[in-house]
């Protein structure tokens, strides 16, 4: 049952002999550690910060690995950009939302035949509300579109 | 008139048969239609197999469409006119891991399908998407398979989406079907520059004509991406997560063994198609560096996910990798022939057939998570392993053979990849290796996650019929796992040695002489 790899073999048999092996001399050590340890005691209890352990918690599969993921998140970031399918993760642009019907759909909020407000369906970056605004918020919408696009370009989070 | 001359044309017929036939039994009485379903499975995965063992005891088998005789393959004039199916061992071999596919698909689709949920439907499609594999697997004609690619496409984008009560199917298959339509329409231009040059339609007639000229070139460009498009390589791949998903269980590990039928087309094209005229490396480094960028973008995307079928499709992206990887290096050492280049490619081959293998049962084991749960969210998830014990027994399985851990077949394949490679640049191994460690700590993560931790809710457990559909990859993944060299003497290495060295049985066998 040799499976011959051009610069050795792999022969699955003998690997489990020899895991057989790695673990029967390895339960012999557990074994001489289980000797002092009684069940039922203090020693079977977590210790978490001093509290009791809570009841039925569970550490979900997505918390694991959090400095793994810590350690990866340059490479990872980049390719969650690559895999989000929002336009706004390839191109530079600001969304400015002028009006409050589009900021908060207004009195038609809700409405049969409005889909809104504007954010729910593309994340908005600048809203300038008033109906009709002011020009003191649409300058004020403007600076901080301005803003928003400067500190993109020297590349800071947003 | 034996049953035995026409195997190859009915392993494609009787399960298009099959997909035809079954709406109407469905009409009749439910229980008509699972025996007819049960038969025809049955009677396809015997052919199937009948027709291997006919190929690697007897070699190349040639059948011809339309003619007084199945071996009739060259008109009087000397030129081949008709369709052929031409199965060599190659060929044989991925319908092998097709009949196994689908099979356990089969049995699984019985107890997992719901009769208001589509069920005769869904069993219609799989019929058709079944046909179309076996058709792109046996086809030795390129616009025929053209046209099996295309019936994959839209049986599998119908597989995908049909559950028009839930939202986000609908949305993986259109999303499916762009990209399918695109790398057909690829493939399709590519078929219509060799028929324009050459005048035929056989792969065996055309390769022994193509002569490396500049059409030619480009009509390797478009079958390579369209190909590759199909088969879910990296620059392309971001349609797989959301079929494999959303798709049923029983459905998606169907669709993993279809990118294998596109990467077996991709095979034919580079080694039996172009086999003359690639002397030049360059097209096999594309390859291996397309296998590399697939298999670490991939597991580095599956280490982010929090779905359960996402980051299962993702780990089946990899493998991908893997694949083109191994038969890659093979590609590039084709010019000089040195030993590890078959080696490689045997590593290569043997991997589609434990992927197949491993990636349904994670599947399998996915969709069975999902029915208990009602959920596949990892943040949710929790606790399962204490109803659901043969499930977490077989993702357990499944998570470690993926991973490419000791006893089971995933080492056995990925350690004939990583020896090989090695030869070639030893930063292909560590790209590789640090692939599959990245795998082990994503699927360690899963299974935690799914089936560890204190009881959360009351889960049902699965049917013996879905246990009897896992039981029988978890059984193929043991038997390649502790017998690998049982396997790669008598399956892989006549299917490698058929695209390494046997481009010409393959044009003897069809042109004659």
């Amino acid at each position: 049952m040799r499976l011959v790899t051009g610069q050795g073999y792999w022969s699955p048999l003998i690997w489990l002999a020899l895991a057989a092996g790695v673990a029967f001399f390895g339960w012999q050590f557990w074994r001489l550690g289980r000797r002092p340890y009684k069940a039922g005691t203090d020693q079977d209890a977590p210790f978490l910060s001093g509290e009791a352990a809570p009841e039925g918690a569970h550490v979900g599969g997505h918390h694991l690995y959090w400095g793994f993921l810590q350690g990866l998140r340059p490479a990872l970031e980049a390719l969650r950009a690559f895999h989000s399918g929002f336009l706004g993760d390839y191109l530079t642009w600001t969304v400015v939302v002028v009006g409050g019907c589009g900021c908060s759909s207004g009195v038609f909020y809700e409405s049969y035949n409005v889909l809104g407000p504007v954010d729910e369906i593309v994340p908005v970056d600048v809203y300038v509300p008033g109906c009709p605004p002011r020009p003191e918020a649409i300058i004020d919408g403007v600076v901080k579109a301005v803003a928003k696009l400067e500190r993109l370009e020297a590349g800071e989070p947003v | 008139m034996s049953l035995g001359t026409h195997l190859p044309i009915l392993a494609i017929a009787v399960p298009l048969l099959g997909a035809f036939a079954l709406p109407i039994f469905a009409k009749v009485h439910k229980r008509l239609r699972d025996m007819w379903a049960a038969a025809v499975g049955a009677f396809t995965c015997a052919m199937v197999i009948a027709l291997a063992v006919q190929v690697l005891s007897t070699g190349v088998v040639v059948y011809t469409l339309g003619a007084t005789s199945p071996a009739q393959t060259v008109a009087p004039g000397g030129f081949p006119i008709r369709i052929t199916l031409t199965v060599d061992g190659m060929s044989a071999f991925m319908g092998l891991i097709s009949a196994l596919v689908g099979l356990a698909s089969l049995i699984y689709a019985f107890q997992f399908l719901k009769e208001d949920q589509g069920k005769p439907l869904a069993m219609t499609l799989f019929f058709l998407l079944w046909a179309g594999m076996l058709g792109m697997e046996y086809t030795g004609d390129m616009f025929n398979f053209f046209v099996f690619l295309e019936i994959t496409s839209i049986a599998a984008c119908a597989l995908i989406g049909y559950r028009t009560w839930e939202s986000r199917p609908a949305e993986a298959a259109f999303k499916t079907m762009a990209l399918y339509t695109v790398g057909g329409l690829l493939v399709l231009l590519a078929v219509a520059i060799l028929y324009g040059q050459y005048g035929a339609l056989n792969i065996a007639y055309l390769s022994s004509k193509i002569g490396g000229s500049q059409l030619d070139k480009i009509a390797l460009g478009l079958l390579l991406g369209g190909l590759l498009m199909k088969a879910g390589a990296v620059p392309a791949h971001m349609w797989a997560p959301d079929a494999y998903g959303e798709a049923p269980a029983q459905a998606a590990m169907v669709l993993v063994a279809n990118t294998q039928a596109s990467l077996y087309g991709l095979w034919r094209v580079l080694f039996t198609l172009f086999g003359g005229v690639l002397a030049a490396p360059a097209v096999g480094w594309l390859v291996v560096s397309l296998g590399t960028l697939t298999l670490l973008v991939a597991v580095l995307m599956a280490v982010l996910q929090r779905d359960l079928g996402r980051l299962i499709a993702y780990g089946a992206v990899s493998q991908i990798g893997y694949m083109l990887l191994g038969v890659g290096v093979g590609l590039v050492a084709l010019a000089s022939r040195p030993d590890f280049g078959l080696v490689a490619m045997q590593g290569g081959i043997f991997h589609m057939m434990n992927d197949a293998a491993t990636v349904g049962l994670l599947m399998l084991a996915a969709g069975v998570v999902r029915r208990a749960a009602g959920t596949k969210d990892l943040t949710a998830l929790g606790g399962l392993g204490h109803d659901l014990k043969w499930t977490g027994g077989f993702f357990f399985l499944g998570a470690l053979a993926l991973a490419g851990i000791p006893p089971f077949n995933g080492f056995a394949s990925k350690l004939l990849i990583y020896e090989s490679s090695f030869r070639l640049s030893p930063l292909l191994t560590a790209v590789a290796v640090l692939g599959s460690i990245l795998l082990l700590a994503v699927f360690a993560r899963a299974f935690q996650g799914v089936f560890l931790g204190p009881k959360m809710r009351e889960a049902e457990p699965a049917p013996v019929g879905m246990l009897v559909a896992m039981g029988i990859l978890a059984a193929v993944i043991l038997a390649m796992g502790l017998a690998p060299g049982f396997f790669v003497e008598h399956l892989v290495t006549p299917a490698a040695r058929a695209l390494w060295e046997g481009r010409d049985l393959y044009l003897a066998a069809v042109l004659g002489g």
